[in-house]
């Protein structure tokens, strides 16, 4: 197998073929700095049509043909450059170049290895440049990164979406793009919420072509047939007589040159089938031509935008339905808090319209007792008792129904109890009840309860005397008051061995004025039991009972346990 | 109509109410001590001798009993006008009622009611609780100055 140097020895013109076939540039310059060889991909890259025209172009006048930048895209200065190092007899090493060229103003990267070439006495005789191209690479680069970039934006998108899609646009410019519009469809028609480029002074030029000439709403416009296909258009380089077809006068065509429109790609944004708006890309002046990879970018960041836009109108929707509710849910109270002041009102007549009859009635039927004294036989004296009686129930039912009424409405404290110290004292609040029967009365340790201690009380109240009334018709009746602790609640329970009830009539049991025994058996208002459910209810528990008649009653109730770090 | 001066101003609309009040207060010898206004404009005239009462004696009762709902100006607006009178704040008022709503206690002791009581549907209590109220403001209580003295005290 011969080597490349033994080929090439045999047929020089082999190397001319290699040099010109290949896909790096290669230059040789002379010790002076001259540029004595060049390959066809060096002139190409280097902004030349054929490395004669580089050539032709001369040592240093060759170099003014561009520019070198520094990272960020602006001119580079006090550098010295691979070539100059190599010049002085040092190989550089691959450094990133990145310049423009000055004839179209495109910007390049190229990795550049200068190496001397030495004579027979070690001096620099020539200098090799080889140069490799990565635009492509940095241009992708480059646009991923704004990708990502926007895609951030795009992802914390507040519910202003048209201030999102502004800094997207803005973001583009000048990295992906040297013009970014952002239309929105809206009905029928566009609105463009954003036209970016670096000159201010460029975007209002654009702004008063399109007030001269508005875009038509029909087929010609890209706007119009991407909201109608939902598919992204690409045009790497937009040609002349395009730009002839679409201008409505001489005027305009003068006017859109002047723009110097290079390449575009406009790309839907959509989201749920829907197309919601189009975003725009143009190169002009940096005469740089879209790519389908460019395109693809581009679709990637309109579905995007589509769903940053869907989202927050769908945000927007839920905030609105949430005001709506709101509102509604204080329509709905007001028309409550109305309810419950017209029945205030009505308890408050209750209170005094009902009670002030059955006062008169009580007051003169004691008047008339004492008028006739010993003037009324036994039967008319028994009546006038029997009306006096009737009365005074009447005003104690009175009474009963405007506290329990009131219980629900006050404001209800919220305070650990000591539930022992409280069932004492109203065992002993119940001794007149007691009198001198025989009652064994067994009180549990009970734990403290969380709730209004004034409310509690009247619960064992109305539970302990219900059970002292019930055991009353027996000689001798025991009573218990213990608790249990069950799934973070105390369960309750008193429990007589008195009376008790029919349970097929247990639904009956805490209902307002519901009684299970007859007045003459057992006096009472029904509405103790009522007046129980309602402040357990109030405390968030729950109570019940379990009886059978002349076997005793047992009453549960739950209540929450008192709060931790309270005493 | 020329009014003299008694020592008890019941001011109360239900024509039953007047009657037992008086019976009670009959029970302890103090009914030739009321006299009775029908609702709150009647009372405001008789403490400022206004109207009818132009020509009352001069001088302000020990003590007003005043039921809290009256046709035209209301207990509460009675006790209001009493209180925010230089002439009258000094004269006690007991407000009577059948009420034991608890904004009318509370609004009531705000405009500076000396007493409040709920009038028991039990006519023994009602008297009981009437002869309290007599015996205290009419004749244990010192009335302040201007006030008409009790009889017979007066030498």
């Amino acid at each position: 197998m011969k080597t490349l140097l033994a080929l090439i020895a045999e047929a020089p013109e082999k190397l001319q073929f290699i040099l010109d076939s290949l896909g790096d540039g290669v230059t040789v310059q002379d010790a002076s700095g001259r540029l004595i060889y060049a390959n066809p991909h060096a002139a190409r890259v280097l902004g030349f049509d054929s490395p004669g025209e580089l050539l032709d172009a001369g040592g240093s006048s060759a170099r003014e043909r561009f520019e070198l930048l520094d990272e960020s895209g602006k001119p580079l200065t006090g550098t010295r450059e691979p070539t100059e190092l190599a010049r002085g007899g040092q190989a550089s090493g691959w450094t990133l170049m990145h310049f423009r060229v000055r004839s179209t103003g495109e910007e390049r990267w190229s990795m550049l290895q200068a190496t001397p070439l030495l004579d027979a006495h070690g001096k620099v005789e020539r200098v090799l440049n080889v140069w490799h191209d990565v635009t492509e690479q940095r241009r992708a680069e480059i646009g991923a990164r704004f990708l990502a970039d926007a895609s951030i934006l795009l992802a914390s998108a507040t519910p202003d979406y048209a201030a999102t899609l502004s800094a997207v646009a803005k973001l583009a410019v000048p990295r992906f793009a040297d013009w970014c519009a952002v239309d929105l469809v809206e009905g029928e028609k566009f609105r463009r919420v954003e036209v970016a480029h670096v000159n201010p002074e460029k975007i209002r030029f654009a702004m008063e072509i399109e007030q001269r000439y508005p875009a038509p709403m029909d087929e010609n416009n890209a706007l119009v047939r991407i909201v109608r296909t939902g598919k992204g258009e690409m045009m790497s380089e937009i040609p002349e007589a395009l730009l002839v077809q679409s201008a409505r006068d001489p005027e305009h065509l003068r006017l859109i040159r002047e723009l110097a429109l290079a390449s575009y790609v406009a790309v839907p944004m959509a989201a749920r089938g829907k197309i919601l708006g189009v975003m725009t890309f143009v190169w002009a002046e940096s005469k740089r031509r879209y790519t389908q990879a460019d395109l693809k970018l581009a679709e990637d960041l309109g579905r995007r935008a589509g769903m940053a836009v869907d989202n927050a109108r769908l945000f927007e929707e839920v905030r609105a339905l949430n005001e709506t509710l709101d509102r509604r849910v204080a329509e709905r109270t007001a028309a409550l808090e109305d309810a419950n002041r017209e029945l205030e009102s009505f308890s408050y007549s209750v209170s005094h319209d009902l009670r002030a009859p059955l006062r008169h009635v009580n007051g003169f039927v004691e008047l008339l007792e004492k008028h006739a004294t010993g003037k009324l036989d036994e039967r008319s004296a028994h009546y006038l008792q029997t009306i006096r009686e009737a009365a005074t129930r009447a005003g104690q039912l009175v009474d009963d129904l405007l506290s329990f009424s009131r219980m629900g409405r006050s404001a209800m404290r919220s305070d650990p109890v000591k539930m022992e110290t409280l069932a004492k004292e109203v065992w002993t609040e119940l001794e007149p009840e007691r009198g001198d029967r025989e009652i064994a009365w067994e009180l549990g340790p009970l734990p403290p309860a969380q709730g209004d201690p004034a409310l509690l009380r009247l619960v064992l109240y109305n539970l302990l005397s219900n059970a002292v009334k019930f055991t009353s018709k027996q000689p001798s009746a025991r009573i218990e008051l213990g608790a249990v602790e069950k799934d973070g609640q105390t369960v309750y329970t008193v429990r007589d061995d008195g009376a008790g009830f029919d349970p097929a009539y247990m639904d009956k049991l805490f209902g307002v004025f519901q009684r299970l025994h007859s007045a003459e058996e057992f006096e009472g208002t029904g509405i103790g039991l009522a007046t129980v459910k309602r402040i357990i209810a109030r405390h968030g528990g729950r109570i019940w009972a379990e009886a059978e008649p002349g076997r005793g009653a047992a009453f549960h109730f739950t209540l929450p346990q008192a709060q931790e770090g309270t005493p | 109509v020329t009014t003299d001066l008694k020592r008890i101003l019941l001011v109360e609309d239900s024509k039953q109410d007047a009657e037992l009040t008086l019976e009670a207060l009959e029970e302890h010898h103090l009914a030739n001590e009321v006299v009775v206004c029908r609702d709150g404009a009647e009372a405001l005239d008789y403490l400022n001798r206004e109207g009818i009462f132009k020509l009352r004696a001069v001088g302000n009762p020990a003590v007003v009993l005043l039921d809290l709902k009256l046709p035209k100006v209301d207990g509460l607006q009675v006790l209001e006008r009493v209180k925010g009178d230089p002439e009258l704040k000094t004269i006690p008022v007991v407000m009577l009622t059948s009420s034991r709503e608890e904004q009318d206690l509370v609004r009531s002791y705000k405009l500076g009611v000396n007493a409040y009581v709920v009038k028991p549907v039990e006519f023994g209590s009602f008297v009981k609780a009437l002869k309290e109220l007599g015996l205290f403001w009419a004749v244990l209580n010192e009335p302040p100055p201007g006030s008409v003295p009790r009889r017979g005290s007066q030498g």
